[in-house]
């Protein structure tokens, strides 16, 4: 699943370890994330739409 | 560099693991027998540094961390893989044991049908819980 986390987080000036830090993983999940190597949980999926002020919807797409 | 608690582990385990091989080819250099006791040891020191290089810790950020999400996705991923090379492995060992020694080894060839047996089963098992 395609994600816009890495432009959201660049545009808020966020680093992948805060973002990590926020969300209590750790910085390879971040990363693994932004490049698709992996779908997050629905649970880290809230978690990374709330730190980054967007809804899950405007996150993530198929 | 800082030392952090990933590369003590890595650095301990990795001394180790080269002490126990070193003694265990030592041993087979000088026609001692080789057993049980090292080969375990070896196999053991040899897990435990592998396992330390691949996990970190979320306070010092150093590598994903077993118990979250991304250390669980990595650990069911190369669960499977494993699985299959172990299945492989056993086969190979049956057609060794057959080919080069001429003999059946029982013992095996229960363990091999089993390692078959086990991912369906299994399968089976935890699918039940979700009907």
């Amino acid at each position: 699943m395609e994600n816009k986390i890495k432009q959201l987080r660049k545009l808020k000036g966020i680093s992948q370890e805060e973002l990590a830090r926020v969300c209590g993983v750790s910085r390879q999940t971040i990363n693994a994330i932004e490049n698709n190597k992996y779908d997050p949980s629905l649970k880290l999926a809230f978690q990374l739409a709330r730190a980054l002020g967007v809804t899950v919807d405007e996150l993530f797409h198929a | 560099m800082k030392m952090t608690t990933r590369k003590w582990g890595a650095a301990l385990f990795g001394a180790g693991t080269a002490i126990a091989a070193g003694f265990t080819v030592y041993k087979w250099l000088t026609g001692q027998s080789v057993g049980f006791s090292e080969l375990t040891s070896t196999a053991i020191l040899l897990g435990s540094f592998l396992s330390a290089i691949t996990w970190g810790s979320r306070e010092e950020g150093d590598g994903p961390a077993e118990d979250e999400e991304l250390g669980r996705h990595i650990t069911m991923k190369s669960a499977k893989i494993s699985y299959f090379i172990l299945t492989g492995l056993l086969l190979a060992a049956l057609v060794v044991e057959k080919w080069a020694f001429g003999r059946e080894n029982m013992a095996l060839i229960v363990v091999t049908c089993f390692s078959m047996i086990v991912l369906p089963l299994t399968e089976w098992i935890v699918s039940r819980q979700y009907r």
